[in-house]
């Protein structure tokens, strides 16, 4: 089952297209109500299933960070040609991604919009034991473990959650658990990305909560320090989990991203007149 | 020292059984987050196991004993550097294989 999704406007009244990546185990499920939100504001939205999250489950063993930065450098550049402006986005894992493209592609990003970065993984929710993660990430324990998808789920809307937990129970949006290799594939990305930050130039979004159970503020933090662009803007959300896309603050959330591609690239007036009437 | 090198020896040892235990048993648990504990522990083992063949290399006399024990201690991320999915079982193997080297070539030098 596929759970790619492309939202193009049929009229080809879109100059922008905005990219998204999902999160580390999850599929573009989790950002389709986000996309969708773009759409209605006029921009063309992708988002495909990243190597190693599709139908084999297997897959997410074997699958190395450099698939990933493959599959999303080629999406960005085939967008690039098709589009006046490129916008990236993505939660997770996703937002890492879109980071790495804005180092890689930094003269063609229009902007970053980097939801719950997850560069380190030091949210509230990892057990006491979490210290030996990087003795397990080092040595053959990494194929042994996964790490279990648990209460709360990145979510902090318990009638939101309740749906979640039902999805995941029926592996219909996401893996369970995160195997302990993709994790090392994503700190190993992460590293490559801290290190190239000063490389982005492109105006950046970064939208954290600060109560995130996965990962804490200090990755977004980390971005935002480092990062070398003039034009950017960080925030904390306070009543939200991970999954900022689905949790109390989302509206909020969408809102300010459509504010942040709408300075960087405002549409017409006529264009937004055809975007209603569509 | 010498309780050093029983303890090096016994987190080697209770290493190599966990890991047997948890491939045989506790890996076909479908209580994900009671795998997560007993792989805390596994890796405390290991974690031991490396922190006390560190500290004996360190104040150990003789530098061929001393270079070999800081080798096998520092194995697990040897091997866990080339490691991969397809071939876990042999990269398993391989580090029960120095493990037990290692207790064998501690052992040898405590009864010498």
């Amino acid at each position: 089952m596929s759970l790619d999704f492309e939202l193009i406007h049929e009229d080809n009244s879109s100059k922008t297209a905005v990219l998204l990546f999902h999160g580390l185990t999850g599929s573009p499920f989790e950002l389709k109500k986000y996309g969708l939100h773009l759409f209605k504001q006029g921009f063309d939205v992708y988002a495909d299933c990243l190597p190693g999250h599709g139908d084999k489950v297997s897959e997410i063993y074997t699958v190395k960070y450099t698939d990933w930065t493959d599959f999303a450098s080629g999406k960005f550049a085939e967008l690039n040609k098709k589009y006046e402006n490129v916008f990236v986005s993505g939660l997770c894992l996703g937002a890492v991604l879109a980071l790495y493209i804005g180092e890689k592609y930094k003269n063609e990003v229009k902007g970053i919009i980097s939801l719950s970065t997850t560069l380190y993984l030091d949210g509230w929710r990892l057990p006491f034991y979490s210290f030996l993660m990087p003795l397990a990430l080092s040595t053959l324990l990494r194929f042994y473990y996964n790490y279990p998808e648990c209460e709360p789920h990145g979510i902090k809307n318990e009638k939101t959650r309740a749906v979640v937990k039902k999805l995941l129970a029926k592996g219909d949006v996401g893996m369970n658990d995160f195997p302990m290799t993709s994790i090392y594939e994503l700190l190993k990305l992460s590293k490559v990305v801290i290190r190239d930050l000063k490389d982005a130039v492109s105006p950046i979004l970064i939208i954290h909560s600060k109560d995130d159970d996965l990962t804490s503020t200090r990755s977004a933090k980390v971005v935002y320090k480092n990062i070398s662009s003039t034009d950017k803007e960080f925030i904390t959300l306070y009543d939200s989990y991970h999954m900022v896309l689905y949790d109390n603050e989302k509206e909020f959330v969408f809102n300010k991203s459509t504010e942040f591609i709408n300075s960087h690239c405002p549409i017409k007036s006529e264009d937004k007149e055809l975007v209603c009437s569509h | 020292m010498f309780a050093l090198k029983i303890l090096y020896m016994l987190c080697g040892i209770l290493y190599v059984i966990s890991v047997i235990f948890h491939k045989t048993y506790f890996s076909k648990l479908k209580d994900n987050v009671k795998i997560s504990n007993y792989l805390a522990l596994v890796a405390s083992f290991l974690l031991l196991y490396i922190l006390f063949g560190l500290t004996i290399s360190l104040f150990e006399k003789g530098l061929f004993f001393r270079t070999l024990l800081f080798i096998f201690s520092i194995s697990p991320f040897i091997i866990g550097k080339f490691a991969n999915y397809e071939k876990e079982k042999l990269f398993t193997l391989i580090q029960f294989i120095v493990i037990i080297l290692s207790v064998t070539f501690v052992l040898f030098y405590l009864v010498r």
